[in-house]
């Protein structure tokens, strides 16, 4: 298991889940400004599991614009499992809209750990369904970020600097595995009053 | 996870940035081309399946949401906003079980796709201005929906 996971059901033993203290913003050091960095991605591998070609393409065609160093795709859905122990990337890109599949299956699966790769590999979602319930769900199924389309470069290039910005704590519990979800991502994230003072995700 | 990811990337200067979103403008003319093929293949498979209807075929309905939420997800990315727009209201139009009878479905379902192959057709672009709201209105599909 890569980075610091957390098991809730400890997380009455410390003061909140995120090792700091009730009522104080973490977002001060978890943001990088409103300006999305430059960041040199040339060290990063990705897998792209999507099922149309057409987007395969775009979206290679994009990730290479942004020189990211590997980018692997997937046109079986069916055998996204097997792929991903293979390629052992260090982010998964995942659309939701699989054919003949449920990609938020997929998505609860690797963090269940049935993929082949540590449960907290950085899963960047991407969903043509723009329903706050669906975005929820994919959050929910524990996503790293989700991109709704259309998929712009910018978009696309935000999403990947927020996944790998992503320093939440990891939660694994019986209800949920994914980044701690009462945090935002930071490019100038919340910054508002905080709220929440029950420690559980 | 992150402080891991974090040791692959370096921070480069903002320039590069700009450099990578204006080969990434290059990029999106040249794969307008295939962007059209793709649409147009995808219409025609549209086509193809409506003019054999079979709503009460579960097989039948998933084939074509496929297709209406391929034109749905790609339309965007290429500046036709109406196809994303217009396909998302189809898709959600072949999942709704509500609709009093399929030949309402069929009809709507007829007009969706036409309009599709329209916007393609004339290069309407965005939201289509004028003439997108005229087509909106005539689908009776309305901002809150879209």
């Amino acid at each position: 298991m890569v980075g610091n996971p957390v098991k809730a059901q400890n997380a009455e033993a410390r003061p909140s889940v995120v090792g700091r203290q009730l009522g104080q913003s973490p977002i001060a050091r978890r943001t990088f400004g409103r300006e999305v960095p430059a960041l040199d991605l040339g060290g990063i591998s990705l897998l792209v599991i999507n099922d149309n070609e057409f987007v395969r393409t775009y979206m290679e065609r994009l990730f290479s614009i942004m020189r990211v160093g590997s980018v692997l795709t997937c046109a079986n859905p069916r055998s996204a499992r097997a792929e991903i122990a293979t390629v052992q990337p260090d982010i998964v890109v995942i659309d939701l809209d699989l054919t003949g599949m449920d990609g938020l299956e997929l998505l609860r699966d690797i963090r269940r750990g049935g993929a082949g790769v540590p449960s907290d590999i950085a899963i960047l979602v991407a969903s043509a369904h723009v329903d706050r319930d669906y975005v929820d769900k994919a959050r929910d199924g524990g996503a790293n970020w989700i991109l709704v389309k259309p998929l712009t470069f910018r978009r696309l290039y935000e999403g990947l600097v927020r996944v790998i910005m992503d320093d939440r704590p990891f939660v694994e519990s019986d209800s949920y595995v994914g980044p701690d979800r009462r945090q935002v991502v930071g490019i100038g994230g919340y910054d508002g009053e905080e709220r929440r003072k029950d420690p559980q995700p | 996870m992150s402080r891991k990811l974090r040791n692959k990337v370096r921070v480069v200067p903002q320039e590069r940035l700009h450099r990578m979103e204006a080969s990434a403008r290059i990029a999106m003319l040249e794969l307008s081309t295939s962007f059209r093929r793709h649409v147009n293949m995808t219409l025609r498979d549209m086509f193809v399946l409506m003019s054999a209807p079979r709503h009460g075929d579960e097989d039948w309905r998933t084939k074509l949401y496929e297709l209406a939420r391929d034109l749905q997800s790609v339309g965007g990315s290429f500046d036709y906003g109406l196809l994303t727009t217009i396909g998302e209201v189809m898709c959600r139009t072949i999942r709704d079980d509500s609709l009093p009878t399929e030949h309402t479905l069929q009809r709507r379902l007829a007009a969706y796709a036409a309009a599709l192959d329209a916007i393609i057709r004339i290069d309407l672009k965005g939201d289509g201005g004028e003439d997108g709201r005229e087509l909106l209105s005539v689908l009776r599909i309305t901002p809150q929906a879209a």
